[in-house]
């Protein structure tokens, strides 16, 4: 902060107009940003000459902020896609849908990692400390707990149906071994990918670790476009960009993640 | 001679009669109406006008986000009231009795309930800081046409289309929250910006 020490007897001049141009003049008089005297006229107000660092850092902000939602859409656009063909053919996704909606998910995200590798491979970079590997099943027990406790209340209380992830896989030889592969590995390696990799990483520079925490696991519940998977998945989400955060890796949070499907597949396979 | 000058009233350094702002010390001169342009926050000269004027634009921008919150909600009560209540009384093809399970009917409700609520929700989470209520904002109306979509294929499969699934409203209203964004990303500058004069 540099507080002013220009005082009134440095300004002893007969004629006023030289004293104007002088080289003490620090702000500019109509936007009151600060000046260079070597500079012709001020770059904030003809929007000319090159950006202050204030004004870099709010359209880095404003680009951090569209990369984010434009890679929501996108994955929005795959989500709507998949829930649209579903519905004209009147059946869930297949394995051979959930491929093509696993890739062109795995596709956009590879774009923005393209787009801004430095976001992405930050959260790789990392390895993590040991023992979030080993919390990791843990707290997935912990929230397949949560989440087949609220999915059971709202059947029971509000009579929404149970969801069944194993059913499209029926006619394989073994249904659990290809729901592990297209409902628990490829979600989570692109869904933490994209979520806690990219969509974490732009917002974190704009927004305070709780507030990111909020909106990331919110665009994670949302983009499910399942109501009854909301409460359980924004939880699901929030304890993954916690995690994330704290370990500064993404690694184990694609643990939780997939320990989550699975443990989900594996009671639902057992009949639970 | 003439007075062509004005002296700064923190510095007494000659200003010109229609400047906002002393060249000398960037301090707020009479004229000042907004707060400086942020170049510097190490930079932000510090007088009584100036960070009155700072603390006023911080509150007239997070307004400004929290207000496209309240805007969105208020709209979609609205206009979705008036959908609901046209389509139940004209009894057209695609309206709320035409579909089987009353589909409609339940995004319809979804809609004017938790829709509304919800922004209504943000909105004052955006009154103490604007920046992710706004980006929340954002996304869930994002989600929000893309479940309109869904539905428009849907009622098209059924043969009961309406329209189209994206109207002007829906764009009226991406534009009114891409500017709250806007906003808020200001005021947040001008937070730090505070904090940093402050510290």
């Amino acid at each position: 902060m540099t507080e002013p020490t220009t005082d009134s007897s440095s300004f002893p001049e007969p004629d006023a107009a030289v004293s104007l141009e002088t080289p003490t003049r620090r702000f500019c008089k109509r936007c009151g940003a600060s000046w260079q005297p070597e500079w012709p006229t001020c770059p904030h107000c003809d929007r000319a000459g090159s950006l202050g660092p204030v004004a870099a850092e709010i359209s880095a902000d404003k680009v951090a902020i569209r990369r984010a939602v434009i890679l929501y859409a996108m994955l929005l656009g795959v989500s709507i896609i998949s829930i649209s063909v579903s519905l004209v053919q009147n059946a869930p996704l297949g394995a051979g849908g959930l491929a093509v909606e696993s890739a062109l998910f795995a596709i956009i995200t590879a774009c923005f990692i393209f787009l801004a590798p430095r976001q992405a491979l930050a959260a790789y970079a990392h390895t993590g400390s040991a023992i979030w590997y080993l919390l990791a099943p843990l707290i997935a027990l912990g929230t397949v707990a949560i989440a087949a406790g609220i999915i059971h209340a709202l059947h029971v209380y509000a009579g929404v149906e149970e969801l069944h992830y194993l059913d499209v896989f029926k006619h394989y030889r073994n249904p659990l071994l290809v729901g592990i592969f297209w409902i628990a590995l490829m979600p989570a390696l692109t869904e933490e990918t994209a979520f806690r990799g990219l969509i974490l990483g732009f917002l974190r520079p704009v927004l305070s670790d709780n507030e990111v925490i909020l909106v990331s696991a919110g665009m994670f519940a949302i983009l499910h476009l399942s109501p009854v998977g909301f409460p359980h998945l924004f939880l699901l989400g929030s304890v993954l960009a916690f995690v994330r955060i704290k370990s500064r890796s993404i690694y184990p949070g694609m643990l939780i993640h997939f320990s989550h499907n699975l443990f989900v597949l594996i009671l639902e396979h057992s009949g639970h | 001679m003439t007075q062509t000058t004005i002296s700064c009233p923190h510095c007494a350094a000659p200003n010109e009669p229609g400047d906002a702002f002393c060249g000398s010390c960037g301090k707020a001169l009479p004229l000042a109406k907004s707060s400086p342009r942020l170049v510097d926050t190490n930079q932000i000269p510090t007088s009584g006008a100036t960070s009155k004027l700072v603390s006023d634009d911080l509150k007239k921008q997070t307004k400004k986000a929290a207000n496209a919150l309240l805007a969105v909600g208020i709209l979609r009560l609205v206009l979705v009231g008036l959908l609901t209540f046209g389509s139940i009384q004209s009894q057209v093809p695609g309206g709320i009795k035409a579909v089987p399970g009353g589909q409609l009917f339940i995004i319809f409700g979804v809609e004017i309930g938790m829709v509304s609520c919800l922004f209504f929700a943000l909105y004052f989470w955006a009154r103490v800081s604007p920046l992710p209520a706004c980006i929340v904002g954002l996304i869930t109306y994002a989600t929000l046409i893309g479940i309109n979509v869904v539905t428009f294929i849907s009622l098209a499969k059924a043969n009961n289309a309406i329209g189209s699934p994206v109207g002007i409203l829906d764009i009226v209203i991406v534009v009114v929250l891409v500017n709250g964004i806007a906003a808020a990303i200001k005021q947040r500058r001008l937070l730090t910006a505070q904090a940093g004069v402050a510290a």
